[in-house]
């Protein structure tokens, strides 16, 4: 239940991001074309030089100068006394003239010893130069580092407040949803260790704290300076962890759906995986929007599956995943990825509150059913069909033989006292049952004045059986069956032993006294069912059939 | 008198027909001991039997099952149980008396007077007349009854239906189990006092009570003076 409304709320947060992201209208990249050249001349700043023949490639300048001119467009006209800015996504040091002017520098070109600036800046633009039109921006740069990498530039000139204020709105609201990962991913990991260790459970610990890692890492250049050279760490960071992502995600679908030949099928998957990790390797967002793609696939194609196998959940996670294959491509790339992430760790979630939800129910079963045993092994005893009639009886061996009511009542008082010493036992040794099954025939022999023999058979007295069970059967042997003409019945106990299980048979040697009535469970072998179940789950056998010299049960435990 | 006893602990099965001598002393023809439910149906239906005294939980069969059976006989149950809160249910069925175990010799021969003494039963939860036709044991339900008949060793049951039924108890056996409601106003007919609409004096000081649904029935003359005092105080 209260994972349930975590769900919900995620979801609420989740729908006011999407509106958020759909609103960031007045942030537009602008991406003009880009004539470079290789060399240093102060005046390729101007306006009237022609730059006619300029390439449009940088090509691989070294370690050496070039410019870059571009025409930028201030589409509106700014308000008055609000700072105008641009930011310059540039790979690269350079100084920057706007309309001529000198207006800041990030690093200093053909100087790059000490890595000085940051792969993303804004400059403010000066009030005389903000004008609505067209403006001549040139670029004194030098790429000293990764010298050979085509980047290209990116521009966005607005409200300077805006420009540097819309990346951090961005970055805290999706920092929200790290650190809820991050909180979900350190509690199932917790859940995990500490009671439940449920592989699934590990794995969405696991996909949640990579997860929240790659919101970190993909934001982190909007408040921690990145010098250009070391750009592509990010890059690689946000690769492996999307490799790793995209490799779990599959796998915690296969388990969840008891997936055939999973391990199979994880194993040719990872190494698709790699294969095309190392096959695109250098194309950074194009390499995980590979690997994303193939996730999307080998998901989708498990939860069809699970479908036709008609598993439990599999019709959710089939349309969250189609659903999520939508936004991916409706929003821009990091966007989407962290959203259709968000949805996917968010169905899986489901999955195992569901899951959860479900163990602690058959847990608590399990409880009750502990206490609904214990409470009808002393229901035995003091049920009245025992009780009241073993009394009358009682009553009237004492008024006819007081001698032989003294032999009952110690009969009756070591039934009791045995009784009590098994009460709250899952399991005891076998000798105990062996003496309650006694101690009640010895009882019995005084109501029903018949002569209960016992026997038997390579017992071994120390293995353990649940409490009452050969008692429950020697009850039933008693209620149906007839004495034969020497006014006995015989019970037999026989154990046979091998490496796989130990089994023991009780039978009831005797006539039957309703041969042809159809033998259904009664209370009787449903509670020596139930306690089998209870010690050992479904390691067990249980059988009832006639016999040719009167009735056999067979309980078999295996190994 | 035919004394039948259903029961399958053999101790309990020897006191009760140890005690069921001492009372009856040489009324007892014959006291049978049986072990279940499906010998104790064979025997009333190949014998004659004035008295059934039913053990309700037979090798774990369900005795109501008999009991059903039972009642709808010509004789009268006595239940000896050990479950106490099938009284009720066993008194609603029709049985004349319930001794819950363990019992002594005092409360089964207060169970015995019964019998004997025609008295009239402490606990009269009656709910159902247990009727057998074509074999099958249909229960009737009193508040449908209008009147009994007698009709010699059998009584036949009217109901508010006008449909009858022959039960086998006579109309001596059921006046003893059924509730006050019902009056005996002649020697054949119990009539529930509900259903009368007025009492007719007809010439030759002939009493007639009309009932409800315009039927007229005899009054006799010795039961007319406990009739008018049951009616109108």
């Amino acid at each position: 239940m209260l994972l349930y409304r975590l769900i919900k709320k995620l979801g609420v947060v989740l729908f006011v991001m999407i509106l958020l992201w759909s609103c960031e209208d007045d942030y537009i990249i602008q991406t003009p074309e880009v004539k470079y050249k290789t060399g240093d001349a102060i005046t390729w700043r101007s306006k009237n030089i022609d730059d006619s023949g300029w390439s449009l490639y940088r090509g691989n300048t070294k370690d050496s100068i070039f410019w870059a001119r571009a025409t930028i467009d201030i589409l509106e006209k700014p308000k008055p006394f609000i700072p105008q800015g641009m930011l310059i996504y540039g790979f690269g040091a350079y100084e920057v003239y706007w309309d001529e002017t000198l207006i800041g520098s990030n690093g200093t070109p053909g100087n790059e010893l000490e890595k000085i600036g940051e792969i993303d800046r804004s400059f403010i633009i000066p009030d005389s130069l903000a004008k609505k039109g067209t403006h001549l921006l040139a670029l004194r740069m030098s790429q000293k580092y990764h010298p050979e990498k085509q980047r290209g530039l990116g521009f966005v000139v607005g409200d300077y407040k805006n420009i540097i204020q819309a990346p951090v709105v961005l970055t805290a609201i999706t920092y929200i949803f790290a650190g809820a990962f991050l909180l979900t991913a350190l509690y199932f990991f917790i859940l995990y260790f500490n009671n439940r260790r449920f592989f699934p459970v590990l794995l969405f610990s696991i996909c949640s704290f990579l997860f929240s890692l790659l919101i970190i890492i993909e934001y982190i250049k909007f408040y921690i300076p990145i010098h250009y050279s070391d750009f592509y760490v990010r890059l690689e960071i946000i690769g492996a962890l999307t490799f790793i992502i995209a490799f779990i995600i599959p796998i915690y679908f296969s388990i969840q759906f008891s997936i055939p030949k999973r391990k199979l099928i994880a194993t040719i998957y990872f190494f698709l995986l790699l294969f095309l990790f190392f096959y695109y390797r250098g194309e950074y967002d194009f390499t995980t929007q590979v690997l994303i793609l193939c996730m999307w696939f080998v998901s989708i194609a498990m939860a069809i599956t699970a479908m036709v196998q008609k598993r439990e959940h599999a019709f959710i996670v089939l349309s969250t995943l189609l659903i999520n294959v939508i936004f991916y491509y409706y929003f821009e790339y990091d966007i989407g990825l962290i959203l259709s992430f968000t949805i996917l760790l968010l169905c899986m979630f489901y999955i195992l509150a569901q899951q959860i939800k479900k163990q602690r129910e058959v847990y608590e079963y399990s409880l009750v059913e502990t206490s609904r045993l214990k409470n009808e092994l002393l229901k035995k005893k003091i049920q009245p069909h025992f009780l009241m009639n073993t009394l009358t009886s009682l009553i009237d061996w004492v008024e006819e033989s007081p001698r032989k009511g003294v032999y009952f009542i110690e009969a009756l008082a070591e039934e009791f006292d045995l009784l009590n010493q098994i009460e709250d036992k899952k399991l005891i040794p076998i000798s105990q049952e062996i003496q309650l099954c006694k101690s009640f025939l010895n009882i019995m022999k005084y109501r029903k004045e018949i002569t209960y023999s016992w026997h038997e058979e390579a017992i071994e007295e120390t293995q353990t059986i649940p409490p009452a069970i050969i008692h429950t059967l020697i009850e039933n042997g008693i209620t149906h069956c007839i004495p034969d003409t020497n006014n006995t019945i015989s019970f037999q106990l026989v154990q046979e032993t091998s490496s796989r299980h130990r089994r023991y048979f009780l039978r009831t040697i005797a006539g039957i006294r309703k041969p042809n009535k159809a033998t259904e469970d009664g209370t009787g072998n449903k509670y020596v069912k139930a306690r089998l179940t209870e010690s050992y789950g479904q390691k067990w056998d249980f059988s009832s059939q006639k016999h040719p010299q009167g009735w056999e049960n067979i309980i078999t435990i295996y190994v | 008198m035919n004394i039948l006893v259903i029961e399958d602990e053999l101790r309990i099965a020897k006191r009760i027909v140890r005690m069921t001598k001492e009372f009856f002393l040489n009324t007892a023809e014959q006291i049978t001991h049986l072990e279940s439910l499906d010998q104790g149906l064979e025997y009333v239906q190949n014998n004659t039997v004035d008295l059934v005294l039913l053990d309700l939980n037979l090798n774990g069969e369900n005795g109501f099952d008999l009991l059903k059976e039972a009642v709808s006989q010509s004789f009268h149950t006595i239940i000896i149980s050990a479950y106490k809160e099938q009284a009720l249910q066993a008194f609603e069925f029709g049985v004349l008396d319930f001794v819950p175990k363990p019992f002594n010799q005092e409360r089964l021969y207060k169970a015995f007077d019964r019998v004997l003494n025609k008295e009239d039963i402490a606990t009269k939860n009656i709910k159902f007349l247990a009727v057998k036709k074509r074999g099958e044991v249909r229960l009737i339900d009193i508040d449908n009854v209008v009147y009994i008949k007698g009709a010699g060793m059998y009584s036949e049951l009217v109901l508010n239906t006008s449909a009858t039924f022959l039960h086998d108890k006579s109309l001596e056996k059921l006046e003893q189990l059924l509730p006050e409601t019902f009056i005996r106003i002649h020697k054949s007919y119990l009539l529930k006092i509900s259903e009368i609409r007025a009492i007719k004096v007809s010439s030759g000081s002939k009493y007639m009570a009309e009932l409800k649904n315009n039927e007229l029935l005899p009054v006799g003359r010795t039961k007319y003076k406990s009739l008018k005092e049951r009616m109108f105080g």
